[in-house]
């Protein structure tokens, strides 16, 4: 043991808490590092004719949305249920993006 | 002799089944009966965060502040808030990217809870989890607690969570027993909440009982009551209100068996 040891850490030069550095990224977002690029096996391939893109089958995919996890004042959801109602083929989320368009649109 | 400070994470596999009840119930009556409490919001849905009311003291100091940080010492302490409901009660807010951390799969990643927990000043710190299996949130709470709570609903949703929440508990021991790691972390029992008082369903009934077989099943039932989804509406503690004082006797009489 040395007579130089302290006898506790040093509380004042503790590093001060930050955020992570992806703080601003959303989970929708958020994707991990890409890994290291490898350079791809040599395959000897025999010849074969040139395929087009493989037909997708299936559903179409959904459009990406952003889940609206807000909670709302009463009042507002009773609007928001007026106004939907009100509309032939309205949809909430159609009357909320409306709504936020016309109010906060710059152009 | 030095009594040390308790650790307890509030944890189900299923959503839905009181985990946020019990963890804020615990929380705040600990801190009502004189304890220094620090609640842990470990959900990135930030439920309990929510209902407390909190906001983290600047941007991103949340506790993913210290998921994503290899050397969060102390950050626990700085990052607790005050709590308006009581003067014992802190919290270390979430928020909703702290889902970012549950794709880190650092080294070590797993220990920065515990480390940014080690010195804090408080009796006991409670945990609220996600309903994940495992996964790094789960595993910083299992290394950051010394005893467990399992949250149930008398359903089979709360039969289910519980079952699985035993297997990464279980599992997590073996992984500690076969790096030669001490297993501290104990089985404090179940809590099963949102009861009804009335005739109950047979589906409630049979919960109840495989509840129960596990030997695990805390008493009393906590009983359900209106009044918990409305304060969580308005950011308040039901306690304060005479619809909740039999929720706060269910409560208080668990918060004496499960807290040293």
């Amino acid at each position: 043991m040395s007579d130089q040891q302290q006898d506790r850490p040093d509380l004042s030069r503790r590093r001060k808490p930050q955020a992570a550095p992806d703080e601003r990224v959303d989970p929708v977002d958020y994707r991990q590092r890409a890994p290291t690029p490898q350079a791809a096996p040599v395959v000897s391939q025999a010849p074969v004719a040139t395929a087009g893109a493989a037909p997708r089958r299936g559903r179409p995919r959904r459009e990406a949305t952003v889940p609206f996890s807000t909670r709302l004042a009463p009042d507002v959801l009773e609007l928001i249920d007026a106004a939907s109602a009100a509309e032939d083929g309205a949809t909430i989320r159609s009357v909320v993006e409306a709504a936020i368009r016309e109010k906060y649109q710059t152009k | 002799m030095i009594e040390s400070m308790q650790t307890l994470m509030v944890y189900s596999e299923s959503g839905g089944v009181s985990k946020t009840t019990t963890a804020v119930s615990i929380a705040m009556t600990a801190a009502g009966q004189g304890r220094r409490t620090v609640l842990v919001d470990l959900d990135p849905r930030a439920a309990a965060t929510k209902w407390l009311d909190v906001a983290p003291s600047g941007e991103g100091l949340h506790v993913g502040a210290i998921l994503g940080d290899d050397d969060p010492q102390g950050w626990g302490e700085d990052l607790a808030v005050q709590s308006n409901w009581s003067n014992n009660l802190r919290v270390i807010p979430s928020a909703r990217n702290v889902s970012n951390r549950e794709a880190d799969r650092a080294d070590h990643a797993e220990l920065r809870l515990r480390t940014a927990l080690v010195g804090i000043s408080a009796d006991l710190v409670v945990i609220d989890c996600p309903n994940r299996q495992g996964g790094p949130l789960i595993l910083s709470a299992l290394n950051a607690a010394d005893s467990i709570v399992y949250a149930a609903t008398a359903s089979s949703d709360g039969v289910d969570g519980v079952a699985g929440a035993r297997r990464t508990v279980e599992q997590f021991r073996l992984s500690r027993e076969r790096i030669g790691a001490p297993v501290t972390l104990s089985e404090a029992g179940i809590v099963c909440g949102r009861v009804q008082e009335t005739i109950p369903s047979r589906p409630a009934v049979a919960s109840t009982d495989e509840l129960r077989a596990t030997g695990m099943l805390l008493m009393p039932l906590v009983p359900e009551r209106a009044i918990i989804q409305e304060v969580r509406l308005t950011g308040e503690w039901y306690g304060n209100y005479r619809k909740g004082a039999p929720v706060l006797s269910a409560y208080t009489k668990i918060v004496n068996q499960v807290i040293r």
